[in-house]
């Protein structure tokens, strides 16, 4: 009975710790997972490194990690001109996710930069839109 | 009696799954049937012409006397085909090099799959003719011997998400003498795993 209300004692303690911040930023992560899952992983694989030289890594990505905002008008509108990443030019068009809306790209970009060995940082769902309202749209 | 066939059951059992393990050399047939008068004959593959990612022909005469494995696919495609692509080159390391053996991969997006988008799609992936031919062409005739001849699910589709089409991640296996042998989920790692051995009885 005891060790009982030591385990909940304990769990309490362990979730007051997380502050609202970081709650927020591991709900991103989880759900980002998901629509990486459906829309990115067939390509860029689950482990984020892209696959032979047809589809580029987003993990340790120079050209995501340069500025992770500036992805998004890249996803949301496609793109047809070649592209270099690490130093590789890739040349495949990649298909835009216009229907892709701005809290889902947020969870999405969120958990882009917190796998693998990219920087851990958040995205909310106003940075993202304010970043989409910049890109020309095609 | 009914002790003795109490008895004879794990027998008949043993014997029937001993025959199924040793009778699993013989791959169905699976060609599309139809009756001519009072005959019921297998549907042949149809002439047809298509061009691979180097320009040259690509026709019934190019698939003589090869074991193929065919599917349909786009360059541009977000959904299905990048998977049936990694697993497809599987099966290319392992066939590549037998001269029996061929990939036949037709873009079901022709007007943007060209000759050259081909062979830049190819030698990104790293693999080459004559073991793994992209083909173009008319876009009806890609279609029509899709639906025919491989059983294929080919539509347009401008939903969210999909590329522009919709289609089967079917891997269409085919012996020497032109007949369907085994149909396949090229996005599924067993099913791949099972057309590789189905190949090996093929190609041996």
């Amino acid at each position: 009975m005891i060790k009982t209300v030591l385990v909940f004692v304990f769990a309490f303690v362990l979730l007051a710790g997380c502050n609202d911040a970081d709650r927020k930023k591991q709900q991103f992560i989880s759900l980002g997972r998901l629509v990486y899952q459906k829309q990115c992983a067939n390509c860029h694989q689950d482990n984020g490194n892209g696959y032979e030289a047809l589809y580029p890594p987003i993990n340790q990505s120079d050209y995501f990690l340069a500025n992770p905002l500036n992805s998004l008008c890249l996803i949301v509108n496609g793109a047809e001109e070649p592209m270099t990443v690490n130093g590789k030019e890739y040349n495949l068009p990649m298909p835009s996710f216009a229907h892709l809306k701005p809290d889902e790209l947020a969870k999405l970009l969120t958990y882009l930069s917190n796998s693998w060995d990219n920087d851990g940082s958040f995205y909310s769902e106003e940075d993202v839109t304010k970043t989409l309202a910049t890109c020309s749209n095609k | 009696m009914k002790f003795a066939f109490k008895a004879l059951f794990p027998l008949f059992s043993i014997v029937f799954i001993a025959s199924c393990k040793f009778g699993g050399n013989t791959l169905p047939y699976m060609n599309i049937e139809r009756v001519e008068g009072a005959d019921t004959v297998f549907n042949k593959i149809p002439d047809f012409s298509f061009t691979n990612q180097n320009g040259e022909e690509i026709n019934k005469q190019s698939l003589k006397g090869k074991v193929y494995v065919a599917d349909f696919f786009f360059v541009s495609c977000p959904t299905i085909c990048p998977v049936m692509a990694k697993n497809l080159k599987k099966v290319y390391e392992r066939f590549g090099n037998n001269d029996k053996f061929m990939i036949l991969s037709h873009t079901i997006d022709p007007r943007h799959d060209s000759v050259e988008v081909l062979k830049n799609y190819a030698n990104r992936l790293g693999v080459a003719a004559p073991a793994w031919q992209f083909v173009t062409g008319k876009k009806d005739e890609i279609y029509q011997i899709g639906y025919d001849f491989y059983m294929a699910t080919i539509e347009e589709d401008d939903s969210e998400g999909s590329g522009g089409y919709l289609h089967s991640g079917g891997l269409i296996l085919v012996d020497s003498k032109g007949r369907i042998r085994g149909v396949y989920d090229g996005t599924n790692e067993a099913q791949v795993g099972q057309l590789i051995s189905d190949l090996s009885i093929l190609l041996k």
